[in-house]
């Protein structure tokens, strides 16, 4: 409803709730969360005083998982149980990181649906659940902070995420029991809390090189516009990359092979850490690890030593920069400002290369670390509709095409990268073989033009073709992508009707029965039950389309309904907020359905015929000027 | 009232229907218009709400990048006038399908040159300025409402379709180098 209240400011001004909002920064090293208060945008810290929450997690056989902090220091203690960066997995299978995997301590396991699963006394952990813990964790740290509980959460999300990386972590906040406004792109959110910290309008780079990943984006930031014009970037390379480069010449120096313990090699791992953030200021780093035979083994890295291992995977950054400057169709002339984000910009050779890269000093007076968590709660702040009539707009695009498989093992696309979402783009097909009553749809997601080296996001079948000769029948396939950069696919057979509608479950992705599994499973060791927390989720839907539904009668049922359509509209509200008092879940959600489906054309037509009125509202507003 | 999703894309925008489109205007009405409509606005209204802004949102988009672009700007109009755009007349201007051979030629060059870097740069830079003027003469022929400045201009478009790919290409190849 808040767009009438935009065009009506003098109704705005309605006393309304305060809602309790969060932006979540879901990191591969750490996590962060943070809020708006009094007006100003802030992390928020933990019982111990700590604005970041290290995302690593320690399973136990017989408790509730640990998070955070003291899960970090057990890493050395209890590799296999201690589960790290869970983000480089999360929405992937088991080929794509096969390289990824062998350096990782872990023993994996196999899904079903050929997603990693990482083997712990606690049984076999997906990447989903790990930052479903992460979440939670965060969740109560901010509802103790606050004082209540959480309407609503922004997640941040590499902007080079495909669509399973998405999608697995939305299912990853609805395991955690959050309600999710939006995932937004971490660069994006970037660019809201520096362009409205600095209030500079123009365009400006934001390079953001993390953990795990790293995104580049361009934006163009004007009258409180946030417009994304390119995204790049490479999803598996980030600080833990710039780690295992260490971590293998230390290896090689101290003569330490292949074989290593996982033990063994995550203390490695973790004196490379240790090394290059000495290195951030110190010109030579000493380190001591174990040698083959369990004797100390000292050496030192210089820092000239140290940026030439390092050089390549700095390199591998700007391919993605140039790429996004020519999606934009700009060149570094045109660019105000290099804004510096993610931990592993505090290398100063990060830095040098970037700099000469752009032809200009980059911005690093804001913090790295922070800056994603403070956009994301500005953004959330927003959405839950703490601030009615704020312009900001954030105009996102989807970074890598999506397609569908064509004759000959090929991908045809149809939303290529860098185009502003939310899109809808339809395309006709036909069938190949007289009498054909079936089609298989492969849905794809990357450049590449052979669908063998593109990502596979879903396969599904339209059946019941009427049989036709070959090429008669007409069959539409729409792909439509949301805010949140998710993709749904329909296909219909125009000549006959036949509908076949699927949201995108990745092929990698985790079935319904399995997200089912994981819920119950997750709240073995929680207070709360299962059905306890259904109840609470449908009485908040409840009382959110009530609200909905009350204000649009009030201001349009007069003017819009007919007699019969404001009786069956009001006999819907009243019969949800009956078995609202209750406990009854299936009847609350059956009540709030049947509102939903009676309100349909009445929001659709209140949509057309308020945006109608106001776009000629601002037409005549511009004549008179 | 007409929906908005029945409406012409230049309508939409309150435009002039004609293909020297006022590019501040145009972002200027996109931008009030995402204000409106997007989905950020709706995150708390009702599913039908959410669905219908997602729609709405998404043709808007669309409507815009149709504008922005010169090429799709061109064959949106052709198609509001009545042109059959899929139709494979092709180009029976000799000296073009001479050109077009040439020019086919030369990206083959920089495709295989080993360092053809300011090579493609070049070439990109006289496709860039080959759009703009045909940008100008397309301004021209759409002003001319006549049969002769229709075909005039679908012929145009042919030509400037044919640029963009070539620049679509070049593209590719510079992506492939990265």
């Amino acid at each position: 409803m808040v767009l009438f209240q935009i065009s009506e400011p003098g109704e705005a001004h309605v006393a309304r709730q305060y809602h309790l909002a969060v932006g979540i920064d879901l990191g591969t090293t750490n996590s962060l969360v943070a809020t708006v208060r009094d007006g100003r945008a802030e992390t928020l810290i933990d019982a111990d005083g700590n604005h970041h929450c290290p995302s690593v997690v320690r399973y136990f056989a017989d408790k509730a998982p640990v998070v955070g902090q003291a899960a970090k220091d057990a890493a050395y203690q209890d590799p296999l149980n201690t589960v790290a960066s869970a983000k480089r997995l999360i929405g992937r299978g088991l080929a794509d990181i096969g390289t990824t995997a062998n350096k990782l301590p872990y023993e994996f396991a196999k899904s079903e649906s050929g997603t990693p699963l990482i083997r712990t006394v606690a049984g076999d952990i997906s990447p989903v659940t790990v930052s479903a813990d992460i979440l939670k964790t965060l969740m109560k740290q901010a509802e103790a902070e606050l004082g209540g509980e959480l309407d609503g959460v922004v997640i941040t999300v590499p902007a080079y995420f495909d669509d399973a990386q998405r999608q697995a972590t939305k299912d990853a906040a609805r395991l955690a029991g959050l309600k999710v406004l939006r995932l937004l792109n971490e660069p994006t959110a970037a660019a809201v809390a520096y362009g409205l910290d600095s209030g500079s309008e123009g365009v400006h780079v934001i390079y953001d090189f993390g953990g795990g990943t790293f995104d580049v984006s361009i934006l163009r930031f004007s009258r409180g516009v946030f417009e994304v014009m390119a995204t790049a970037g490479d999803s598996a390379l980030g600080g833990d990359d710039v780690d295992h480069v260490l971590a293998e010449w230390i290896m090689r120096q101290a003569g330490l092979g292949d074989e290593i313990e996982h033990r063994q090699l995550r203390r490695v791992i973790g004196e490379a850490n240790r090394v290059k953030e000495a290195l951030t200021t110190a010109d030579v780093a000493p380190f001591t690890v174990e040698d083959s035979d369990g004797n100390p083994w000292q050496g030192s890295l210089s820092r000239a030593e140290f940026e030439d291992l390092i050089d390549p995977l700095i390199q591998r950054t700007l391919r993605p920069c140039r790429r996004a400057l020519r999606d934009a169709g700009l060149t570094t002339a045109d660019i105000q400002d290099v804004v510096m984000v993610g931990g592993s910009t505090r290398i100063p050779r990060v830095r040098e290369s970037v700099g000469q890269f752009f032809g200009r000093e980059p911005m690093i007076d804001i913090d790295p670390d922070k800056v994603v968590a403070v956009g994301a709660a500005i953004q959330a702040d927003i959405l839950v509709g703490n601030k009615p009539g704020d312009e900001m707009l954030l105009l996102d695009v989807i970074p890598l095409s999506l397609g569908l498989e064509t004759m000959g093992g090929l991908v045809e696309k149809l939303v290529p990268r860098n185009t502003t979402i939310p899109v809808v783009r339809a395309q006709e097909f036909t069938t190949f073989k007289d009498g054909q009553t079936a089609m298989s749809i492969h849905v794809l997601q990357g450049e590449r033009e052979l669908v063998a080296d593109s990502r596979s996001l879903a396969r599904f079948e339209l059946r019941g073709i009427p049989p036709m000769n070959a090429g008669a029948a007409r069959i539409r396939i729409t792909f439509q992508v949301d805010a949140d950069g998710l993709l749904s696919v329909s296909a219909l057979e125009l000549t006959s009707g036949v509908e076949s509608r699927i949201e995108i479950k990745p092929s990698y992705g985790l079935t319904e029965g399995e997200v089912e599994k994981m819920l119950s499973d997750s709240i073995r060791y929680a207070e709360d039950d299962v059905n306890k927390r259904r109840l609470h989720e449908q009485l908040v839907d409840a009382a959110r389309l009530i609200e909905a539904v009350e204000a649009a009668l009030s201001m349009d049922g007069e003017g819009m309904l007919t007699k019969q359509e404001c009786v069956s509209i009001k006999a819907a509200l009243q019969a949800l907020k009956e078995v609202q008092q209750g406990e009854d879940v299936k009847a609350i959600k059956a009540a709030h359905d049947k509102l939903e489906r009676t309100t349909a054309d009445f929001a659709a037509r209140r949509m057309d015929t308020h945006i109608n009125e106001a776009l000629s509202g601002k037409l005549l507003d511009q004549i008179i000027e | 009232m007409e929906s908005i999703f029945s409406k012409d894309y230049f309508t939409l925008f309150s435009l002039p229907v004609t293909y020297d489109v006022e590019q501040e205007a145009l972002t200027q009405r996109y931008r009030e218009m995402q204000g409106m409509i997007h989905p950020d606005r709706f995150v708390n209204a009702t599913a039908k709400e959410r669905r219908v802004s997602v729609q709405m949102t998404a043709l808007s988009n669309e409507a815009y990048q149709t504008l922005k672009s010169p090429l799709k700007r061109a064959r949106y109009l052709l198609q509001l006038r009545g042109a059959d755009i899929d139709d494979a007349v092709t180009n029976k201007d000799i000296a073009f399908l001479t050109e077009q051979i040439e020019l086919r030629e030369r990206l083959d060059e920089v495709r295989h040159s080993d360092d053809a870097e300011s090579e493609l740069h070049k070439f990109a830079s006289e496709l860039q300025s080959r759009i703009i003027n045909l940008q100008q003469a397309l301004q021209g022929a759409f002003l001319d409402d006549a049969t002769a400045g229709l075909a005039k201009a679908q012929r145009l478009y042919d030509e400037m379709q044919f640029i963009s790919r070539l620049n679509d290409e070049l593209n590719e190849i510079e992506d492939a180098r990265d």
